[in-house]
């Protein structure tokens, strides 16, 4: 291919037009032709059945907490291996000492770092909380968290950061977070009138959703904490 | 209807932009920018089937009420957790054939490698 030249360019030349074509006229004719869709026929039989658990208002966690709950283990696990191959890239590099060339310190920055990481927190650990009965959800939860985690970073440096979140125990978390989400698949397939519905209280939605938070949480700050120590500081 | 036909149009043009960067670029990091803007027209284009003026957000047994479908609600959220530990380990990867090759130019790369191989074979 490469020995071709200009041939190989223009051949690519033509897989992008008929990507381009074949996704184009596809869409497009889906649109024209499917005329003004209503909610899917499987999205509406979600909406029906959703709210009839005794603590779910929220369809959306019905469907990724409940329904769906596979594909949400699924996507945990594939974040993990992603999480698990970084960590393991930033272990054998670790000997390596990249030169630090922090950026001016800013006391705007630090100050408000301090100021504002307790209610960014709290804020994520209120959303993953409450999923079950509003907006929000362990997705989003985990993902405010982890940048909270970041501005704190930004104002008081990575490492100290990463030593006062306790990284290695953090770590053994995750792998705990991600055993308590297999349980409940497995147990939800041999008991799911016990696991879904009978049991008391807040029940296991809380728990997959702040297992799921846990988990994003962690995971996104070992991903940024990695960049932020190959690059050198914030 | 056309709002639809229009917002389907501008996802098809990003989706179009990150495919052409996607096979043109020869840039590693380039490639995996068109990848991110690929996931983004994506999301648009749930967005778009979602949508619909006057539905509600699917909280709360409320009757009377027309909601949105949550199951592309649920897909967007696989979506991007997908699409960020993708990103982040294909960056890691990038790294490492930097540090390994000192070139991010994917020719340049299969060229050496190539001839590493060459070389383990005789």
């Amino acid at each position: 291919m490469i020995s071709m030249g200009r041939y190989s360019v223009s051949l690519k030349a033509v897989y992008v037009v008929l990507v381009i074509a074949l996704f184009g006229g596809l869409t497009i004719g889906a649109i024209v032709t499917g005329g003004r869709a209503e909610v899917s026929r499987v999205g509406s039989l979600y909406l029906e059945k959703g709210f009839e658990f005794p603590n779910i208002e929220n369809a959306v966690f019905g469907v990724y907490g409940m329904y769906r709950f596979y594909d949400t283990l699924f996507e945990l696990l594939i974040f993990a291996t992603a999480v698990l191959g970084i960590t393991i890239f930033s272990d054998l590099e670790s000997s390596l000492d990249s030169e630090k060339s922090g950026l001016v310190e800013s006391h705007v920055v630090s100050a408000s770092a301090s100021f504002l990481y307790p209610a960014i927190a709290v804020f994520g650990i209120y959303l993953a909380f409450s999923a079950h009965q509003g907006p929000g959800g362990g997705f989003a939860g985990g993902v405010i968290g982890g940048t909270g985690i970041l501005l704190l970073a930004l104002a008081r440096g990575a490492e100290e950061t990463g030593r006062k979140f306790r990284e290695d125990s953090m770590k053994r978390v995750e792998y705990l977070v991600l055993f308590i989400a297999l349980l409940i698949v497995v147990l939800g397939a041999f008991y799911p009138d016990t696991i879904y519905r009978n049991l008391p209280g807040i029940s296991v939605i809380t728990v997959v959703n702040i297992s799921i938070g846990l988990k994003v949480f962690i995971g996104t700050w070992a991903i940024l904490h990695f960049f932020v120590k190959h690059r050198g500081e914030v | 209807m056309s709002a639809n036909l229009i917002v389907s149009a501008i996802s098809i043009v990003i989706v179009c932009v990150g495919v052409i960067g996607l096979i043109l670029k020869r840039n590693l990091l380039l490639k995996l920018l068109s990848l991110n803007i690929v996931n983004t027209a994506t999301i648009l284009f749930f967005v778009l089937i979602v949508y619909k003026p006057g539905d509600r957000a699917p909280i709360g047994p409320v009757t009377g009420v027309q909601f949105a479908d949550p199951l592309p609600q649920a897909l967007v959220l696989t979506s991007i957790v997908i699409n960020f530990g993708v990103l982040a380990l294909s960056l890691l990867f990038t790294m490492v054939l930097v540090k390994r090759y000192h070139t991010l130019d994917l020719r340049k790369i299969e060229g050496f490698v190539k001839r590493e191989f060459e070389e383990e074979k005789s």
